[in-house]
């Protein structure tokens, strides 16, 4: 009896460690079954024009009143319009010079050489300045044998920078001496540089009845760090035609045809310089297609007088309508301009600069603009492998208001960027109007519907292109920041069992 | 996705179902430990005394929610290829799906009549582990919200969880009050080890048919103790987790005595006469006092009138604001972290807190077959966290040559209707081996035991090796009956 009992123990355990084997938790999992349907809310939020401006690259394009108006504002320097260097230099130049003493002044005499040298402008007469670089050559010598002398040259029209008078010693040994004039002063109150020579002679030899004294005297690479002086007659500039790039990029956008009223034109000036008048002949945007919108209708005078410290106003000018094409990335003036005749006492760094504004206000009428934006398809990755399968159907739901003062026709498209191949997304003939007379425009609900055929064409293709038509109907609009769109969409999913590779 | 199965697996495994303990063994008379269940019941051996930590082990579950065959699909091979969230959820009840266990093991005990009562003393380590739900939980992230639209009919996820480990120290008392009536009573001394339980875990969420704008409140409040210090982290995520110090643990030993309990199981029979009678029994009827390292944790909706999706006190999202949607973008854990303010968990320290034992309530009859045999019918039920979760039993025991006890018995519970019982024991002297099960099929619907077990509603297993020795018989009440079977040795 007892064995019987053991053996119903040793098959009971037998039985538990056969089922030992079996492992009930080993995975290849392929399929989740999971039938369900979940709405989210997905946006719900206002989008003001503020909102939409601040996104933009341009951001800082834009300018926003205490009224809410926007405006465009296009603000650029021009810098170093005329300059000193313009109209003032003075050239490299060589003065040669030869001269006799009589044995009867031996052995101490002296004698005065005047150089009278040129500047590049005649009608700029020198009356003083500083040096900021240049090369003083001087070349002196007695012919003579058996004869020993020294000279010293001095002139007080050369100042040194501790400001005695360039002195300069020369001898039998010695007759090349070279000056770096950097920092040197120059008076010259008549143009004139006198440089007085003190010789003295010991004579060891047979000297002639007269002595040869030979001067020359080279001027090389002068610079101005300052001058005094006049201009004694008024200067005209050369034309000046001056490119200024800038970067509102504005590329999502197509202005086929945008009229902006109103457009104001500031120029201002900071003149440091002299007096300038003149007229500015030409002043247009444009791109790199050549297409140009003007800013001026005709040739604007200008006057600027001295203001070396801030720019004060010169121009403003309002045109009533300009019609702006395309995005524009330059801006181009054209002027010729004189400097006015009068006492000069400037440095180097004196010039006239102009800052050039164009406030182009969302003052508008649009007829047919296009913002165009291909970005990558993101979707592309999310509605890969599982999740695709799983989607049977997803309806998008989509209700707004706005007061926007345009009419705005929506579209999205997927696109193969290798084959060029498109998958327009269907919108229906979804058509915003503008709020033209002030009162929000209502858009009741409607619903996109996509299948999970959808899904798999959309996941095909590498780029999403939404554009977006707006008009404003042939109404002249004002944009303003308070404007909004404020939407609610919803997303409902149908989903089923999702596959997993 | 093998982690997520996997992690269900282990929860469907070790935090599971809890169970009523095994009620097979109550029915098998030669058994010292069927008086567990009847604290007033008659043992026939003047004394008893286990072999400590395997004289009695017990371990049930109940799983009416998690079972292997609704939530995976295999293949030809057995391995798990699908993941059925449809079938798992259709099969969950709208309320109460119940994953329960309950472990209990003694490590020392022993019994003797020293008359006129007996006494028996244990002490016993238990584990009771409680979760239920309700189908919402599972369904709303599976089918979705959209069933639950409208104003009156949102969707409320609700969890309740109660793990409770203990040891437990009785000494039972069984005594004839009276001709015919009998009594017995089980005080016991309860040494908390760790807890947690929750107040309440429940979420509600609107959701808007036409545009499908959410509104969610939720409520979370729960205590947890454990004798090892711990501490609840939050990741950056607001993640939750448990950090354990555990380097010292001789340091802790006195805090085993820290969190106080007491109980009492009370037990009643009454013999109508030879062959029938009739008994109740209240068992764990008690507390436990927790004291040590314990935390309060409460999570609910916050925010001010300046949040952006805070209303009242709820959680109201209509769809991202357009700030959001700039956040998102340009900075996607800014944005989470914004989230996560309306969902703080606040983890505070906790003086000390109450939690009750899950009691259970036992009502039978039964009727004797002659001298071997006896019929029981049995009703029981559980209180667990305000929850009585019923059953019934019929069960058939016979008692051969004194050294066989066999007893088959079947169960009747909530969505769970093929409980047939056994159970078996052999007396070889004073050396007494056993085993029992509340539920044979559970093993018997697959092939593989393993694979009936993962998809059984309940099972259990109450198994040990006592000693046991001297008869001592319940005394004739009829008889007429007495002579009939004035030889018999098991009922004289």
């Amino acid at each position: 009896m007892k064995h019987k009992y053991l053996f119903l123990v040793l098959l009971t355990l037998a039985l538990c460690c056969s089922s030992c084997k079996d492992n009930l938790f080993d995975f290849d999992i392929h399929n989740v079954e999971a039938d369900g349907e979940w709405g989210l809310p997905v946006f719900n939020g206002t989008l003001t024009v503020d909102r939409v401006l601040s996104h933009l690259d341009s951001v800082q394009y834009v300018q926003v009143g205490t009224d809410g108006t926007v405006t465009f504002v296009i603000e650029e320097e021009a810098n170093n319009v005329v300059k000193l260097s313009d109209f003032f230099s003075i050239p490299d130049q060589h003065f040669d010079s030869v001269g006799t003493a009589s044995i009867d002044q031996l052995p101490n005499f002296e004698l005065d050489q005047v150089i009278q040298f040129s500047l590049s402008n005649e009608d700029v007469v020198l009356h003083g300045g500083t040096l900021k670089t240049g090369i003083f050559s001087l070349n002196f010598f007695i012919q003579a044998t058996d004869f020993w002398y020294t000279a010293t040259l001095t002139t007080n029209n050369i100042l040194t920078p501790e400001g005695s008078p360039l002195t300069l010693v020369f001898s039998n040994s010695q007759t090349v001496q070279t000056v770096d004039m950097s920092n040197y002063r120059v008076s010259t109150p008549d143009g004139q540089i006198v440089i007085n020579a003190h010789v003295s002679v010991q004579t060891g030899g047979q000297v002639g009845q007269q002595l040869g004294i030979n001067c020359h005297v080279t001027l090389n690479d002068f610079s101005i760090a300052a001058i005094q002086g006049e201009l004694i007659h008024d200067y005209a500039v050369p034309n000046i035609n001056e490119t200024i790039g800038f970067s509102m990029s504005l590329d999502k956008f197509r202005f086929d045809d945008i009229r902006i009223n109103n457009a104001r034109i500031l120029i201002s000036g900071r003149n440091s310089l002299c007096s300038v008048i003149g007229t500015i002949n030409q002043l247009y945007l444009f791109n790199q297609q050549g297409i140009v919108t003007p800013l001026i209708n005709g040739p604007l005078t200008i006057n600027a007088p001295l203001a070396p410290n801030e720019f004060i106003p010169l121009v403003d000018h309002t045109i009533p309508s300009i019609y702006y094409d395309m995005n524009m990335d330059s801006l181009k003036f054209n002027a010729d301009l004189t400097v006015k005749a009068a006492q000069i006492n400037v440095t180097e760094n004196s010039t006239l600069d102009l800052q050039i504004k164009a406030e182009l206000p969302a003052n508008l009428c649009i007829n047919n603009a296009v913002y165009r934006d291909t970005v990558e398809n993101s979707l592309q990755d999310a509605l890969q492998g599982s999740i695709i399968e799983s989607i049977d159907n997803l309806v998008l739901r989509i209700a707004f208001t706005h007061n926007f003062p345009f009419d705005l026709t929506p579209h999205i498209k997927f696109r193969n960027s290798t084959t060029g191949e498109e998958f327009p997304l269907n919108l229906g003939q979804l058509q915003i109007h503008g709020a033209y007379n002030g009162i929000p425009y209502v858009q009741e609900p409607f619903f996109l519907e996509f299948s999970q055929a959808d899904a798999h064409k959309i996941a095909t293709y590498d780029q999403m292109v939404m554009f977006f038509t707006l008009t404003t109907n042939n109404h002249d609009v004002e944009i303003k920041n308070t404007q909004y769109i404020r939407a609610a969409i919803g997303a409902k999913i149908n989903y089923s069992n999702i596959t997993m590779n | 996705m093998k982690k997520l199965i996997f992690c269900i697996a282990l929860i469907a495994a070790t935090l599971s179902v809890a169970a009523q303990d095994g009620i097979t063994l109550h029915f098998m008379r030669l058994n010292p430990y069927s008086t567990y269940t009847s604290p007033s019941a008659h043992l026939q051996y003047k004394g008893w005394v286990g072999v400590p930590v395997i004289s009695n082990i017990n371990e049930s579950f109940t799983n009416t929610s998690f079972h292997y065959d609704h939530l995976f699909g295999t293949n030809s091979d057995g391995v798990i290829t699908t993941i059925k969230l449809n079938d798992f959820v259709d099969h969950l009840s709208k309320k109460n799906n119940v994953f329960n266990d309950n472990l209990s093991l003694n490590i020392i005990d022993f019994g003797f009549y020293a008359k006129p009562v007996r006494i028996s003393v244990s002490w016993r380590l238990r584990v009771d582990e409680y979760m239920s739900f309700n189908k919402d939980l599972f369904a709303l992230p599976v089918h979705g919200n959209m069933a639950y639209v409208g104003e009156n009919n949102p969707a409320t996820p609700e969890l309740k969880l109660s793990l409770t480990s203990y040891q437990e120290i009785g000494v039972g008392i069984q005594a004839e009050i009276k001709d015919r009536f009998y009594i017995g009573v089980k005080p016991k001394f309860l040494l908390g080890v760790a807890n947690v339980h929750t107040k309440q875990a429940r979420a509600t969420l609107y959701t808007d048919p036409e545009d499908y704008s959410m509104k969610l409140n939720y409520n979370l409040d729960a205590y947890s103790s454990c004798v090892v210090p711990y501490e609840i982290t939050l990741d950056s995520n607001g993640t939750p987790g448990f950090n354990f110090y555990t380097n010292d643990m001789l340091k802790n030993l006195p805090n085993l005595g820290k969190n106080l309990g007491a109980a009492i199981d009370l037990g009643f029979t009454c013999r109508i006469n030879d062959r029938f009678g009739v008994s109740a029994s209240v068992l764990d009827l008690g507390f436990i006092r927790w004291t040590t390292y314990n935390q309060h944790i409460t999570s609910s909706i916050a925010g001010t009138d300046t949040s952006t999706y805070y209303n009242d006190g709820s959680f109201m999202f209509n769809g991202l604001s357009a700030d959001d949607v700039d956040l998102l973008i340009d900075d996607p854990q800014a944005f989470a972290d914004e989230l996560l303010d309306y969902f703080p968990l606040n983890v505070e320290k906790q003086k000390a807190y109450t939690t009750m034992l899950s009691s259970r309530f036992i009502v039978e009859g039964y009727c004797n077959l002659g001298k071997h045999h006896r019929l029981t019918a049995l009703f029981q039920g559980r209180l667990i966290n305000k929850e009585f979760l019923p059953s019934f039993t019929v069960a058939w025991n016979g008692t051969f040559l004194n050294i066989f006890d066999l007893c088959v018995s079947y169960t009747i519970a909530k969505k769970s209707y093929t409980n047939l019982g056994v159970g078996i024991g052999f007396n070889l002297g004073v050396f007494h081996i056993y085993a029992a099960t509340d539920n044979l099929i559970a093993i018997c619907t697959h092939k593989s035991p393993q694979r009936s077990l993962v998809n059984a509603t309940n099972a259990n297993i109450q198994a040990g090796i006592v000693f046991d020795w001297g008869k001592l018989y319940e005394k004739k009440l009829d008889k007429d009956i007495n002579k009939k079977h004035k030889n018999d040795s098991v009922e004289p």
